[in-house]
């Protein structure tokens, strides 16, 4: 349940993000998840309905995008892409990695309506 | 980076920011002074019940005359670790964390404001019982110490992969338990050819003493040479 964690820092970083538009209604939020933070979606989605609730963000939706891992072998520098539980070196066959992406969790952007007043 | 898209009454705003820039942030400030400070800092995870504080006792009253510890323990509830702990010449900080299940790099950071770094050569972080929410987050540690104890079987490496990956050495716990229970070390070490051929994968019990030397001679190796 680290999902409600990662919506926590992700309500705050929303929040200044619309500051700086100033009076918006947020519709959606996309956020780019890597696979390797093995975030369950439905769990992330109910943590977002739940830290948004009464506040201004309540019913935005959150759109993740899974990002595939990729990572670098430390042993002779190629670049693949392993999978969650599979980090063979195509090149020279050890499993002893650098991970290039695939742990991030990145807010990409926000869809949203300017509020007339 | 931002920008501004309008179509209709509605808009894109391109934002593009590490949500987990906080946490990363802290660590980052964190490993910056355990090292001005000489402190190697070691991050401990596993299952629950899977021997962490009885290794790290047996560890630190073994080692404790050469080498100055600090421990920070991370738990849902209660001070039983850290009183565990209490007989040892170490500082021992318990670190709750209500409903949180991992230690955040700024818990860490809290934890520090209670240790006198000075004269310190580890930092030892056990932190949640957990196999999967902790390996998301950096503590601002240097290494990474992951248990898996004979009890919970030989398919584990396979199944919590993102917590083994990045590990810089396996520590197979409670081996005195390896003629009893139905374990094959062979699934393990083929798991982790192609998960991690970094990590030693060392045969412990901290019950009976049965490979302890080889832990203690890893961790008496990456102690900072001043």
């Amino acid at each position: 349940m680290h999902e409600m964690a990662i919506a926590v820092s992700l309500y705050d970083q929303v929040c200044r993000a619309v500051e700086a538009e100033g009076e918006i209604r947020v519709e959606e939020v996309e956020v780019r998840v890597g696979d390797l933070q093995l975030v369950v979606p439905e769990a992330f989605e109910a943590a977002w309905d739940a830290v948004c609730q009464g506040t201004g963000l309540e019913g935005s939706r959150l759109k993740i995008v899974e990002v595939p891992p990729r990572a670098r072998c430390r042993g002779c520098d190629e670049e693949f892409r392993p999978e969650v539980d599979f980090y063979l070196c195509p090149q020279c066959g050890e499993a002893d990695v650098d991970i290039l992406e695939g742990r991030e969790i990145i807010l990409s952007s926000l869809t949203a309506e300017r509020v007339e007043g | 980076m931002e920008g501004t898209l309008r179509k209709g009454g509605k808009m894109k705003i391109s934002v593009v920011e590490n949500v987990l820039k906080a946490n990363d942030a802290v660590a980052h400030e964190n490993r910056r002074r355990l090292e001005a400070a000489g402190v190697r800092a070691l991050n401990m995870m596993s299952a629950p019940g899977s021997g962490k504080t009885t290794l790290l006792h047996e560890t630190i009253a073994t080692l404790q005359n050469d080498l100055r510890f600090a421990v920070l323990v991370g738990d849902l509830q209660t001070t039983r670790d850290a009183e565990r702990l209490g007989d040892l010449d170490a500082q021992v900080t318990q670190i709750n964390t209500g409903r949180g299940c991992h230690l955040d790099a700024t818990q860490v950071t809290q934890g520090l404001e209670t240790l006198d770094l000075e004269g310190l050569d580890f930092l030892i972080i056990e932190n949640v019982g957990n196999m999967v929410c902790p390996a998301g987050f950096d503590l601002g540690e240097h290494l990474r110490v992951i248990l898996l104890s004979v009890p919970e079987g030989d398919d584990k490496v396979a199944k919590y992969p993102t917590l083994f990956r990045p590990a810089d050495v396996i520590l197979l716990t409670k081996v005195d338990l390896l003629g009893i229970l139905d374990f094959d070390v062979s699934r393990v070490e083929e798991d982790l050819s192609h998960i991690n051929t970094r990590a030693p994968l060392l045969r412990i019990s901290s019950k009976t003493g049965e490979g302890m030397d080889a832990w203690l001679n890893w961790l008496r190796g990456q102690k900072v040479r001043s």
